[in-house]
């Protein structure tokens, strides 16, 4: 029997509605898009509660030494790895009083360039001050207005937001003014993911004295503010959140926002998930459905191994008889599983690419490895037992 | 070209026979009835001689058998496929084109009375069709040896005149046949008689 003829027959069978491919293809197709979208969707709610997790300000590292903090040091950091922002900030002493509101002034921070990493989702257009929406609200002001007070303006190039999450309070009422980097602050952020490794020991670089964290650390001299201590495996300066006894360090180092414990366990979520051996249950599962899409139809090979037909044509032919459900399920998970990644991904399309390729995958295999199962079970001597077990 | 059973028995536990010590040569043609009441063993018999079931005691040789071909009792098919596709598949198996297997195909058809619905689908038959066209395929795989069970049970009495004929044309061409019968007129038809009654326990 000819190559030609084997697909030919295929085709016929497709076509007469024997292979039944309408059904297996919307069975195998659920399937895929079922185990594509469970496991999927757990991993879109762990990056979703790590991007909360940084949004809220868990990630986010500070140093505080008032006077101390080398602004220059800090807008440094940018440079590492991981580090999505590092500015360093000061409060002002005087709050500004505006021409709008003369009875509330409102605390200024003044902080260096990278600054709008951390408070603005890019950088603004144009120089200006960065203010809260709580701010812009009350004054009815929007990027680009002027902000007023006696004797000066100043042009709005920001307006950030400062939810009451368990972030740091004071940023909510208050006007954050870029400056020079190469000035003395009293406080160096470092908004990192994930985060740094002994993240103490790189803001304590920070500092202007020149104290090397490798002696801050044989000091174990670091203050660590209880409430607010850093994860101990991050923060090698505050080694198991004791208190500094140095006189001289007067460094403090603590999260932006506590509340949501030290460490995310993201990874450990990942990798822990109950639906990541989800591509086995998905191949277990395609097994079956291939082989049942072959075995009810035993008696038709058995009898066509009776007529003539060998057992590898007859291989060949299921084959290619259910390549013709197997390939349209996978155009039809495709674009539906690769939409959900685009829009669940939050920008990491490949992993989520990479998940459902897997799941897809080993859904292809364990059909095909189905179908081959079930086509090496018909045997033509089988054929009278098939027959009267029908 | 023959087929050799020496000593076949068959039983259903190792001490109830249903037949024993069944020595025959079944040689080329020559159309053998297989005859015997209901259970006496037809049908397990065929299964033997196709060395689909081993034999409870005994052997069966072959000499020179390369094709065998065994048709059911019911015909079994495949629903959504025309009569002309039954017939062409093992036609098609031996390395004819399309062509010439569809051409083959028909003349097997017209044979048992088919050719008209040679486009009909296979669900679409009659008992008496489907049957006919298993026996078509059957003898279009061009077998050494064809088994045939009750290939007159679901026929009027004309047709399975018609087909007795044909079986034992078959055999004319060098084929040994075997029918599995209780019809008289299928028995007649036979050149031998093997009934199982003078092989029973």
């Amino acid at each position: 029997m000819k190559l030609e003829v084997v697909l030919q027959e295929a085709k016929k069978s497709f076509f007469s509605g024997t292979t039944r491919a309408l059904r297996y293809t919307i069975v195998f197709a659920a399937v895929l898009i079922l185990g594509c979208f469970y496991d999927l969707l757990t991993v879109s709610k762990i990056v979703n509660d790590a991007n909360a997790y940084i949004s809220s300000g868990s990630s986010t590292y500070i140093i505080s030494d008032a006077g101390k903090i080398s602004g220059k040091k800090c807008e440094l950091l940018n440079n590492l790895n991981g580090v999505q922002a590092a500015l360093a900030v000061r409060a002002e002493k005087n709050k500004l009083n505006l021409i709008a509101l003369p009875s509330a002034p409102v605390p200024v921070y003044s902080v260096s360039h990278s600054a709008y990493k951390m408070f603005l989702n890019s950088a603004p257009a144009n120089q200006g001050v960065y203010i809260s929406n709580t701010l812009a609200n009350t004054l009815n002001l929007t990027v680009n207005s002027k902000l007023s007070t006696p004797g000066k303006t100043a042009n709005i190039s920001g307006i950030y937001s400062w939810p009451s999450d368990g972030r740091r309070p004071g940023y909510d009422y208050a006007i954050v003014s870029p400056t020079i980097d190469n000035d003395v602050f009293d406080e160096c952020w470092v908004k990192s993911w994930p985060t740094l490794n002994k993240i103490g020991d790189v803001l304590k670089t920070t500092i202007i004295d020149g104290r090397s964290s490798s002696e801050e650390s044989d000091n174990n001299s670091s203050s660590v503010q209880s409430s607010n201590v850093a994860n101990p495996n991050q923060a090698n300066g505050a080694n198991g959140g004791v208190a500094g006894s140095s006189a001289k360090d007067t460094s403090n180092i603590f999260q932006l926002n506590t509340t949501n414990g030290f460490d995310f366990s993201g990874l450990d979520d990942y990798n822990n998930r109950t639906t990541q051996n989800i591509f086995f249950i998905i191949l277990l599962i395609s097994v079956f459905i291939g082989f049942a899409a072959i075995i009810i139809r035993r008696i038709e090979f058995a009898s066509a191994m009776h007529a003539g037909v060998k057992k590898t044509k007859v291989l060949l032919q299921v084959l290619a008889e259910s390549a013709l459900w197997i390939v349209p399920s996978v155009i039809i998970t495709l674009p539906i599983v690769f939409y959900f990644a685009i829009f669940e991904s939050d920008g990491d399309i490949l992993s989520f690419v990479n998940i459902a390729f897997r799941i897809i995958v080993s859904g292809v295999f364990g059909a095909l490895l189905g179908v081959v199962l079930a086509a090496l079970s018909v045997r033509e001597k089988s054929l009278f037992k098939y027959f009267k077990g029908r | 070209m023959k087929v050799l059973l020496e000593k076949v028995a068959h039983s259903f536990d190792e001490k109830t026979f249903l037949f024993k010590d069944l020595n025959y040569d079944l040689l080329p043609n020559r159309t053998y009835a297989l005859v015997g009441p209901s259970g006496s063993g037809k049908s397990t018999l065929l299964s033997i001689i196709a060395k689909w079931l081993e034999p409870a005691a005994g052997d069966v040789k072959y000499q020179n058998i390369d094709k065998i071909n065994w048709v059911f009792q019911n015909p079994h098919g495949v629903a959504n496929r025309t009569v002309l596709d039954h017939v062409c598949l093992p036609l098609l198996a031996q390395g004819n084109t399309e062509r010439s297997a569809q051409r083959q195909a028909k003349e097997f058809l017209e044979l048992f009375g088919l050719l008209n619905i040679a486009d009909s689908l296979f669900k679409e038959l009659s008992g008496g069709e489907a049957q006919r066209l298993m026996l078509a395929r059957g003898i279009a795989s061009k077998p050494n040896l064809l088994l045939v069970d009750e290939p007159t049970a679901q026929l009027d009495t004309k047709t399975a005149i018609s087909v007795s004929d044909r079986l034992t044309h078959l055999a004319d061409k060098g084929a040994i046949v075997v029918i599995a019968t209780h019809d008289e007129h299928t028995r007649d038809a036979c050149t031998d008689v093997i009934d199982l009654v003078n092989w029973a326990v």
